[in-house]
């Protein structure tokens, strides 16, 4: 064994949680080497020093003080959590004030209904197939258009045939007569 | 109702106040406050600031009870939950002594303030006192710091070590081995330039 081997095993020899083996040659190389066994006795002391340490109890008060405590915050507000939060963070409060005012204002707006206008779309609008049905005429649409028009303008296919196809037939016959 | 509490596991009770039972809680508290502020203590040097650290881990468990599962002990849990309330508690402490210490002039620095976070000093194991013993814990690298105190203090199980700090086994026993190492010097030293004042 060397004397880094030695210092390696020091807590184990001291726990006595060295093999026989082991621990036979731990206490070999200390008989061997001065430094070493100073070494162990320091090693020793400063162990029991730590092992010595007196024993602290808490406050008769402090299950009391404890309940308190656990009653407080049970009972605290949201602001004060929030207020909390804010000076606990590892961000500086100026920055963690600003980020929930900008929130905030942002939620606000949604609320109220004051969002800015909404993207105009740059697609051409697309009409339903619904709203290229064409209605049929009542008799009464149809004896108002007709009667605005002219012989010379008139020109069936374009005018008539769109609004009505099925009573087609009937409108040329009821617009000769009235010529 | 304590004596009643008392033959529940540590794991039983946080069950039953899981399930609103509030003299489990009572007794959780009433098995680990002593425990977690000698730990906390011994982190901190300061009692008060101590006892406020335990006050707060209790407050988390009572308010988290949900969240611990039963895959590891308890005690893992809550000493965990200590442990990382003490760091951060420690790392204010730092800062605020680093800040107060830079708004010193330089002639100020040159006054000695005696610290009031150590208790009335006392000779412990003789060789060494209390201060000098807990002066050379406060010297320590945090991660040494932690597993000495939770082996040497708290006393507890390698296994228990290796869940609280989140190493393994192997690991948490060279890290002891080391930080004993450590101790050892430093308590020497001080011992030295105690010898050499005297």
């Amino acid at each position: 064994m060397d004397c880094y081997e030695f210092k390696s095993q020091l807590s184990e020899f001291c726990e006595d949680e060295l093999s026989v083996p082991a621990r036979k040659r731990f206490i070999l190389h200390r008989d061997e080497c001065p430094e070493c066994a100073d070494l162990l006795t320091e090693f020793q002391s400063a162990l029991r020093a730590i092992h010595s340490l007196p024993r602290l109890s808490t406050a008769d008060d402090f299950n009391q003080r404890l309940r308190e405590r656990i009653d407080q915050e049970v009972s605290v507000t949201f602001w004060q959590r929030l207020q909390n939060f804010i000076s606990g963070s590892a961000l500086p409060r100026y920055v963690v004030a600003t980020a929930f005012v900008l929130v905030g204002l942002m939620v606000g707006m949604r609320y109220l209904g004051l969002e800015g206008p909404a993207p105009q779309s740059v697609q051409p609008p697309v009409e339903s197939p619904e709203l290229n049905v064409q209605q049929p005429m009542n008799q009464q649409e149809l004896l108002d258009q007709v009667s605005t028009m002219t012989a010379d303008s008139l020109d069936t296919n374009q005018v008539l045939q769109p609004r009505n196809p099925r009573s087609y037939e009937a409108q040329i016959q009821y617009v000769k007569s009235r010529q | 109702m304590a004596d009643f509490m008392e033959k529940y596991s540590d794991e039983e009770l946080i069950a039953r106040f899981q399930e609103g039972d509030e003299y489990a809680f009572e007794e959780i508290v009433n098995r680990f406050k002593d425990r977690l502020k000698n730990f906390v203590y011994r982190y901190l040097s300061n009692e008060e600031a101590a006892e406020d650290v335990v006050q707060e881990t209790f407050l988390r468990v009572y308010q988290k009870k949900h969240m611990y599962r039963n895959i590891a002990k308890f005690s893992t849990w809550i000493y965990t939950i200590a442990g990382n309330l003490a760091k951060t508690e420690l790392r204010k402490r730092k800062r605020r002594k680093m800040y107060s210490l830079s708004n010193l002039g330089l002639e100020d620095k040159d006054y000695e303030i005696p610290s009031e976070d150590f208790p009335p000093e006392g000779a412990v194991e003789g060789e060494y006192t209390e201060q000098e013993i807990q002066a050379a814990i406060d010297e320590l690298p945090e991660k040494f710091k932690t597993v000495i105190i939770l082996r040497d203090i708290q006393e507890l199980s390698y296994e228990e070590i290796s869940n609280i700090v989140n190493v393994p086994v192997g690991t948490v026993k060279s890290r002891i081995n080391r930080a004993r190492l450590k101790l050892q010097e430093k308590l020497r030293h001080l011992r030295q330039s105690r010898i050499e004042r005297e």
